[in-house]
């Protein structure tokens, strides 16, 4: 038996800052399990999603929260379901009930999460990316998949607490999270 | 503040400086006062400086012309030293505590200007003239001609210094776009915005409102200030509109999206933090041009005296400013607008000497006490450095120290000509109007569509807002209109009054004249694109905006055509000047494109390593240790080290895709040349992938986990392009196979761990797994855990072709993992390797990169023909067949070395049989990977040469024409070490 140990490194390194009109805090322990429908499995998908989750299957561009698990989409077909888990019991499980209807794949290191939160966001937002954040075209719950500051990234509107104003939940992919970071903490309200 | 032209003593309440907050600021060093609100032409005019530039050829003296963006004459530099910015117009310039002004273009003060001895040349310096006096001899043109002429030419300059401001770039969404916020602007925003449309309007002005800041005119029986202060307070309580203030819309482009350039702390002088500028993307559904018009002027002898300038902005001054241009103003006008300038200075208590109008017969009642001159124009003026008097054509000479001219307003179209729009002659406003391709979803309003009244401009702007809203599908109904006195419009065209042997000035920014114009014509350069192109008119930073119509209005009458017939250039972006920076915004330096690392990047950097960018990965090159002068140094060793105990590297930028799926095992057999169906579960295998023309596409190793999951790698260059290829198969050629494809590039953090202690190494850190070569062979792989129940993949593979090992874990332990192997293997000496060595291992091995698919070699070429699967089909099957492609005595990859042990070989070498002349057609292959191998102590390579397979021992010459190198090779194996590969096996 080995002696050694690995210790975790977050993928943003535990960011967590909070200024006057944002808040930015990395989302650490959160397992990320990508779901993929069989070929002609649309409709079993959909049934075996219904049962498991108890919401019906979102569509490309929303996301759903069934308890505490989120179901975000990521491509055709595709979705990424995130919970505070351990990811192979989290893949376990779902492979036992969505199995015979997806195939899945463990991603939860191939993304960093990060929460963007508070008024002045909405602004970080519109430097970052060309999807258009007003909470009229882009509700609660809506998913878009694009490019932020050059760096692919998901974006999802999420609930605001109390005097925040915008919540979004952000992925970046792992290995460009750095400049990812970056491209956050040097707009407002963040860098200015 | 001590000032002989500042009006009213604040009395105005409409006007828009604050009196209660004193700026200091310096124009060529000396210190001068403005309010808060003014702009620098505004603050120069109430300190008396008339005189601000000089002008681009002839360096004659240049006053202020106009009260904004058009202006042609007062280019300053504002700023010191590394913030310095050059060209800027002082008439859209705001003032800040401490701004530093400074006139440009010429030697010697501002008041006498070495190079005006141009002026006493102008005879020489005609349009057209670089192109008939520098034609001999030829080799003086650049040598002679070009740098004396560059010297001498240009406005401002560029400090040379890191610009120390910072820029930034965003992305805007709205229904409705309203570019311009004055009366017709803030109609259709106001309109839109109560309807809960989504509305950004913007202007250029730091204020909203246009000319209704400027005029005297009354809206709902206020003052019009009042009436937009007012309605721009209204939109911006909304929260369904956007307000930008000190933004240009500088463009129209595609799908409705509209370039626009905010200034947001140019106005603060040292903004810290702020950007200065950020540049947006505006995605808008539908847009309202309401960007108003610009007046011009008439051209007539030496009208480029400071103290001359446009009418309209003599009374933005006076109103707006609270400034007088002169105490003693005439005014010389062919329309009707052109007396309001009087009415205005007489009631700010300024002296009107005179109103010169073009027309006869003006049914216009001038202001109590002051003289009109019908019919006439003016003939002549004096004053070198400001204007003392003028001298109508009627020989009467008027003494005044500044002159109002209005030529009439030409609609500000230019955004409406972005997609080609031409715009079309309007005779009764005498001006281009919107004609054409305009923009899809614009809408032109107000003056920009020459409706020049203030209630034609209300009405517009309402109408347009509405109907965008039905094109929106939102019903907005008309409601009431401001209540405004509309003044008169009337005009009777008059471009230019003769100027005789004088000169009388089109444009003023490139000192083009009306006798360029004839001269133009003379040549033969009629046409209006030709014109311009020929005097330069229309050209530099204000393109022409108060010089364009006059311009081709002289060439008609020179020609005897209407204006129609001679037509209008058009305009492309910018509308206005956009510093570069803004295009950049934040990227610039390290920010200029983001970045991969590898999870272990800083534990390399810990390491002191030295890193490369491959891709947008930053790789470590190789890890100096101390004593190291040398690269070469840390790289023989990591190569020793590895080969002889073992080594570690960071291999994670390689591309991995995870395949699962019913047909997984189908979808990877086509997609490679050479034979997966019968890999076993648990056994790697070397694949080929071609693209559709048959040439290689990429290389890698792909491993089966389970019967329905395969894993495969890609070379880090080619991870995108391998992940499109097969995801469009996935989708497009396959549908029916149950396969998906998913890139786990980033989920893993993967290490080989190569050479002879590379399995001790490893055995340390799995959990209970055996490692032993009979039960994890060569290209064995599994999936397994390590150090505790981290899970892992493990993969017997290798690129260096000693023992080694991938083993991969989930990217959160990459950072820990590096660490643990180097603890780990410390009494196996164990040691970090980067890329360099990486690439001379492989070269030792023969082992292809990049450098040798570079998407012109087939698999015959890599001497892998035979890899080519007879049994099954698969991508580029068929076109791998081809003839070329195929040939025996075709290219072949084989190893290369020196005859001289002592020679380096260089990568882009051609190689060249002995004797033969060095021509192209002797061209017997070339180099494409060199590195020193540490094991042979010598250089070695690969590359490709004819009939490579039948050559091996020949000796031919390798031949850089860049490097300048030509040595003798000799053709060998590409397998450099271990040929038998009995190190993999071990």
């Amino acid at each position: 038996m080995t002696n050694f140990k690995l210790h975790e490194t977050p993928t943003f390194g535990g960011i967590d800052i909070k200024t006057d009109g944002g808040m930015l805090v990395e989302e650490t322990g959160l397992a990320i399990i990508s779901v993929t429908i069989r070929t002609d499995a649309t409709r079993g998908f959909k049934t075996a999603f219904k049962k498991l989750f108890g919401v019906d299957m979102p569509s490309a561009q929303e996301s759903v929260t069934a308890g505490k698990t989120m179901i975000v989409p990521s491509a055709i077909d595709q979705f990424f379901v995130i919970q505070k888990a351990d990811p192979q019991e989290l893949e376990a499980r779902l492979v036992k009930a969505l199995g015979k209807h997806a195939t899945t794949t463990d991603q939860t290191d191939g993304w960093g999460i990060l929460t963007l939160a508070g008024a002045k966001t909405i602004t970080t937002m519109e430097r970052l990316s060309q999807v258009d954040m007003d909470s009229t075209v882009f509700p609660e719950g809506a998913v878009a998949r694009s490019v932020f500051e050059h760096v692919g990234g998901i974006v999802v509107r999420q609930k605001a607490k109390r005097g925040e104003g915008h919540r979004f939940m952000l992925m970046s992919q792992r290995s460009s999270a750095a400049s990812f970071l970056h491209g956050i903490t040097t707009t407002t309200p963040f860098a200015y | 503040m001590a000032s002989n032209y500042r009006l009213n003593s604040g009395k105005n309440k409409d006007a828009l400086i604050n009196r209660d907050k004193h700026l200091n600021f310096t124009f060529n060093g000396k210190a001068l006062g403005g309010y808060e609100g003014d702009t620098v032409a505004s603050a120069l005019l109430a300190n008396g400086m008339h005189l601000v530039g000089r002008s681009f050829k002839y360096h004659r003296p240049r006053g202020i012309l106009s009260a904004g963006i058009e202006e042609p004459n007062a280019l300053l530099t504002i700023g010191d030293e590394a913030a310095q910015d050059p060209n800027t117009r002082a008439t859209v310039a705001e003032l800040y505590e401490g701004l530093v002004a400074k006139s440009q273009n010429h030697i010697g003060p501002l008041g006498f200007d070495l190079m005006a001895v141009n002026d006493r040349l102008s005879s020489f310096l005609t349009a057209g003239f670089y192109y008939k006096t520098f034609m001999w001899p030829a080799a003086f043109w650049e040598k002679v001609y070009e740098p004396i002429i560059r010297e001498a030419a240009g406005l401002g300059a560029l400090s040379g210094l890191e610009d120390p401001s910072k820029y930034d770039k965003g992305y805007l969404h709205c229904d409705l776009l309203v570019i311009g916020g004055g009366a017709a602007g803030l109609m259709a925003a106001l309109t839109a915005g109560r309807a809960g449309l989504r509305v950004i309007i913007a202007d250029e002005d730091f204020v909203m409102g246009g000319r209704l800041n400027t005029e005297q005119d009354k809206v709902d029986g206020k003052s019009a200030a009042a009436w937009a202060k007012e309605a721009a307070a209204e939109l911006d309580s909304m929260d369904n509109v956007r307000v930008m203030t000190r933004t240009t819309i500088f463009g129209a482009f595609d799908h409705g999206i509209y370039g626009a350039l905010e200034r947001v702390s140019e106005h603060e002088g040292e903004a810290g933090n702020t950007p200065r500028q950020i540049m947006y993307r505006v995605y808008s559904k539908q847009a309202i041009l309401a960007a108003g018009s610009i007046e011009r002027p008439i051209a007539f002898a030496d009208n480029d005296r400071p103290g001359i300038m446009l009418a309209g902005a003599m009374r933005s001054y006076a109103n707006r400013y609270e400034v007088a241009a002169g105490h003693n103003v005439t005014v010389f006008t062919n329309n009707n607008d052109g007396w309001r300038t009087a009415e205005d200075m007489i009631r700010h208590g300024v002296d009107v000497a005179a109103i010169i109008d073009t027309r006869a017969d003006v049914a216009m009642k001038a202001p109590k006490g002051v003289r009109v001159i019908s019919g006439e124009g003016i003939a002549a003026t004096s004053g070198r450095l400001r204007v003392r008097s003028l001298t109508t054509t009627g020989g009467e000479t008027i003494k005044t120290d500044a002159i109002a001219v209005s030529g009439g307003w030409s609609p500000t179209v230019h955004l409406t000509c972005h997609h080609r729009g031409r715009p079309e002659w309007n005779a009764e406003i005498a001006g281009f109007v919107p004609a054409g391709e305009i923009p899809t979803g614009m809408r032109v309003v107000g003056a920009a569509n020459g409706h020049m009244l203030l209630s034609e401009a209300f009405k517009t702007g309402q109408d347009a807002a509405i109907a965008a809203g039905k094109d929106l599908g939102k019903s907005i109904k008309a409601k009431a209109l401001p209540k405004v006195e509309d003044r008169d419009f009337a005009i009777e065209a008059k471009w230019h009054i003769p100027s005789g042997k004088k000169r009388a000035w089109l444009d003023f920014q490139n000192d083009v004249t009306t006798k360029d114009i004839k001269l133009a014509q003379q040549e033969g350069f009629e046409a209006v694109e030709h014109m311009k192109r020929y005097t330069t008119l229309g050209m530099a930073t204000d393109q022409g905006k108060t010089a364009n119509i006059p311009g081709l209005a002289v060439m008609a009458e020179i020609t005897g055509k209407s204006i129609p017939e001679v037509g209008t250039t058009i305009f492309r972006p910018p509308y206005s000047p956009v510093p570069i920076s803004a295009f950049v915004g934040r990227a610039r330096n390290m920010d200029y494109r983001a970045t991969r690392l590898p999870a272990s990047h800083e534990w390399a950097k810990e390491q002191g390593a030295v890193f490369v960018e491959a891709g947008a990965w930053m790789r470590a090159q190789w890890f100096p240790q101390k004593g190291e002068t040398h690269w070469l140094e840390s790289v023989n060793r990591e190569v020793i080290a590895t080969r002889s105990d073992v080594g570690i590297c960071d291999v994670s930028t390689l591309g991995k895709i995870d395949i699962k799926g019913r047909d997984a095992g189908e979808f990877v057999n086509r997609v490679y040349a050479n034979g997966f169906a019968k890999l076993a579960v648990g056994k790697t295998r070397y694949g080929l992938m071609l693209r559709e023309d048959g040439f290689v596409m990429d290389d890698g190793t792909t491993a089966r986990l389970a019967d329905d999951h395969y894993v495969m790698t890609t070379t880090t260059a080619n991870a995108g392009l391998v992940y499109r290829h097969l995801e469009l198969y996935r989708q497009g050629i396959w549908p029916d196979l149950d396969v998906s494809i998913i890139s786990t590039t980033d989920q893993y953090a993967q290490f080989a761990v190569a050479g002879p202690k590379s399995r001790r190494l490893l055995e340390r850190l799995v959990d209970r797994f055996d490692l032993s070569n009979e039960a994890f062979p060569f290209m064995a792989a599994a999936e397994l855990t390590i150090c505790n129940g981290i899970p892992a993949r493990l993969f017997r593979i290798s690129f260096s072709g000693e023992m080694a090992y991938e083993v991969a874990v989930p990217a959160r332990y990459g950072d820990a993992l590096a660490r643990v192997l180097m603890e780990a293997g410390e009494d196996l000496g164990v040691t970090p390797y980067g890329l360099e060595a990486l690439n001379v291992m492989r070269i030792e091995k023969g082992h292809m990169t990049a450098n040798e698919l570079n998407g012109q070699t087939s698999a015959h070429h890599l001497g892998m023909g035979r890899m080519l699967s007879k049994t099954k089909d698969f991508i580029g099957s068929v076109m791998a067949q081809r003839e070329e492609l195929t040939r025996p005595d075709g290219y072949r990859l084989v190893g290369i070395t020196p005859t001289n042990p002592n020679d380096s070989l260089t990568a882009g070498a051609h190689f060249l049989d002995l004797g033969a002349a060095t021509t192209a057609a002797n061209d017997q292959g070339y180099m494409t990977s060199v590195a020193y191998s540490p094991v042979l102590g010598t250089s070695i390579g690969l590359g490709f040469v004819k009939d490579g397979a039948s050559r091996m021992g020949d000796i031919v010459r390798a031949a850089d024409f860049v490097r300048g190198t030509d040595i003798e090779v000799m053709i060998t194996s590409t397998h450099f070490v271990d040929p038998e590969g009995a190190r993999l096996h071990d």
